[in-house]
């Protein structure tokens, strides 16, 4: 790797860099050589190793990608072990008074637990079956209702009661969108199916629905049920999307671009929130430049 | 100069934030936050519940340091408005990494509001489960929780011992970075149990969120850092996200320069090779 002038570059300059600077700061005093002063040279350290990355592969990342691996995976199984399997099971098996009745509840779930790593064990690998048969038939029991309920029934009246006036909203969204889905069977039957969807009809029709639905004071929710509709028919595969039915999934497909967009915006934001708080930290806590 | 522009090197993209990010923190510019509808329903659904004899929140912390500028800030602004509302505050994680940061918000804040562990607040820890432990936590409090993180039985804890379930806390407020609101407590403990939920997540998944809020399932969300900084404002507190926000619009500002800037010379560019190729179609045909 080191072979590599980028990687060499990479590597000296941020180390150099950080070294530099720690010195400076333990030179003037900002940072103390106690816990918390070690602390924050060694997260500054690691921040500044994992950010070297940003310009090109290097030994320094590595070895802090490989450092944050084997510490999250322990601080994980210790965690686990105290707060888990001595809390819940080892304290009360052992050291409870707890009768044999009571203690069912922890004996049989761990038998199956043990079962479950049985998998390593080629010749009794068979008897994890009798464990994941109860994990399978318990997660779809308690699942599958659950989503449905939630997931599915719960999201369908919010869809469609502003547009239909269920909860007092506006029926309007309805009549705007059976007026889309006429004007884009007429303009089809008229193009012969050819609608020229891909230039300036389905933003075009998009756009018109948006502002009518502005204009009309229709809450933003009545569009829900513009785009559900739009977007279903986009992923109908069983008819051809052409006339009608191509003239509203294009509008789906739009609405689709516009859901990515935003999704796309709010990624962004994230990470660059990602990079203030590191950025807080580095010019703050360990450079001491900002003001608190 | 535009092949160069449109080949640039992403190292220098990376450059001009970080140094537009640098510049915002180091001479900051206060801008306004103004908290949007969803981030109040929250901070007015913990401010309706002031009064109440035992009222009790309980805040799930379910994110890693990964997530921590984005969702630490949201944790502290809640503690605090609970602490100086006299609301108790219950703590969890679903999340192993997210016992380190729950303890370092409450420990903060409690000392800056002199509030008494066990008596004003607690914190449970970590356990597995995740699905099976919010049905516990539905049926048997105490079961599912026998002790706190210190090893203090919660049925005898004055800020527990009052809560029978889940349902007995006045307000839920999970802090989410993964799949934990949505695949967890809406659909296990909302639509189960009736709980008022209450949500906040990173940025990158609330609008995954956006259709729970829209059927109720979620009464209020605050996402990610420009969240956290209205969150602040309406706790009267600037704390790191409101420091955040100027940076934040910064590297946007970048951002939105240089999409148009790629768009722009993308456009000329192809303006350029049609006509090149229209006059090569022209002298071959000559």
């Amino acid at each position: 790797m080191m072979h590599n002038p980028g990687s060499r570059t990479a590597t000296f300059v941020f180390a150099g860099v950080f070294l530099a600077l720690s010195i400076w700061q333990l030179a003037v005093e900002n940072i103390a050589l106690t816990v918390d002063g070690l602390g924050i040279l060694t997260a500054a350290g690691l921040t500044l190793a994992l950010f070297s990355f940003l310009y090109d592969d290097n030994p320094l990342f590595k070895i802090a990608e490989h450092l944050y691996v084997g510490v999250a995976a322990a601080y994980g199984l210790a965690l686990v072990w105290f707060q888990v399997i001595l809390a819940d099971l080892v304290n009360p098996i052992f050291f409870s008074t707890a009768t044999i009745r009571q203690l069912w509840v922890l004996i049989v779930p761990s038998v199956l637990g043990i079962l479950l790593i049985m998998r390593i064990v080629p010749k009794f690998s068979w008897l994890s079956r009798i464990s994941f048969s109860y994990v399978v038939g318990f997660g779809a029991g308690i699942s599958i209702p659950a989503y449905i309920a939630s997931q599915l029934l719960e999201q369908v009246h919010p869809t469609l009661a502003p547009a239909l006036g269920w909860d007092g909203g506006d029926k309007f969204i309805l009549i705007a969108a059976m007026v889309l889905i006429a004007v884009a069977y007429v303009v089809s039957r008229r193009g012969g199916g050819d609608l020229g969807m891909n230039g300036w009809f389905g933003p075009t029709l998009l756009s018109v629905v948006f502002l009518i639905c502005y204009f009309q004071g229709v809450g933003a929710a009545s569009l829900v049920l513009v785009g559900v509709v739009a977007v279903l028919f986009y992923f109908f595969f069983s008819v051809e999307h052409t006339g009608a039915v191509g003239a509203i999934s294009r509008v789906g497909i739009w609405f689709l671009m516009i859901a990515f967009g935003a999704s796309f915006g709010f990624t962004v934001m994230a990470r660059i929130s990602l990079l203030i708080g590191r950025m807080q930290f580095l010019l703050g806590d360990w450079l001491h430049l900002l003001k608190s | 100069m535009i092949q160069k522009l449109l080949n640039i090197d992403r190292r220098w993209i990376f450059l001009f934030i970080f140094v537009g990010v640098a510049a915002a923190m180091l001479s900051p510019l206060p801008l306004p936050i103004r908290p949007s509808s969803d981030v109040k329903n929250v901070y007015n659904t913990i401010e309706s519940i002031k009064g109440k004899p035992n009222a009790t929140v309980l805040l799930s912390f379910d994110y890693g340091p990964g997530s921590e500028p984005e969702l630490q800030p949201t944790a502290i602004s809640i503690i605090r408005q609970c602490f100086r509302n006299n609301i108790k505050v219950v703590g969890m994680a679903l999340w192993p990494d997210a016992v380190g940061l729950a303890q370092a918000a409450f420990d903060s804040v409690s000392r800056a509001e002199g509030k008494e562990y066990g008596k004003d607040w607690t914190f449970l820890g970590y356990k597995t489960g995740s699905v099976t432990l919010i049905l516990n936590m539905g049926e048997d409090f105490h079961g599912a929780f026998n002790v706190d993180y210190r090893g203090n039985k919660t049925s005898e804890m004055p800020v527990t011992q009052h809560i029978a379930k889940l349902g007995s806390f006045d307000y839920v407020v999970t802090l989410a970075a993964g799949k934990t609101i949505d695949g967890v407590w809406v659909t296990y403990a909302v639509d189960r149990y009736r709980i008022k939920l209450g949500g906040a997540t990173t940025a990158v998944t609330s609008p995954d969120m956006f259709p729970y809020l829209q059927s109720g399932q979620l009464n209020g969300l605050v996402s990610g850092l420009a969240g956290a900084a209205e969150y602040e404002t309406l706790v009267r507190t600037q704390g790191s996200a409101t420091r955040g926000m100027q940076p934040q619009s910064a590297a946007h500002l970048i951002i939105i320069i240089s999409i148009i800037i790629g768009n722009t010379m993308y456009f000329v560019q192809r303006r350029r090779d049609r006509r090149q190729s229209v006059s090569g179609n022209e002298e071959t045909r000559s």
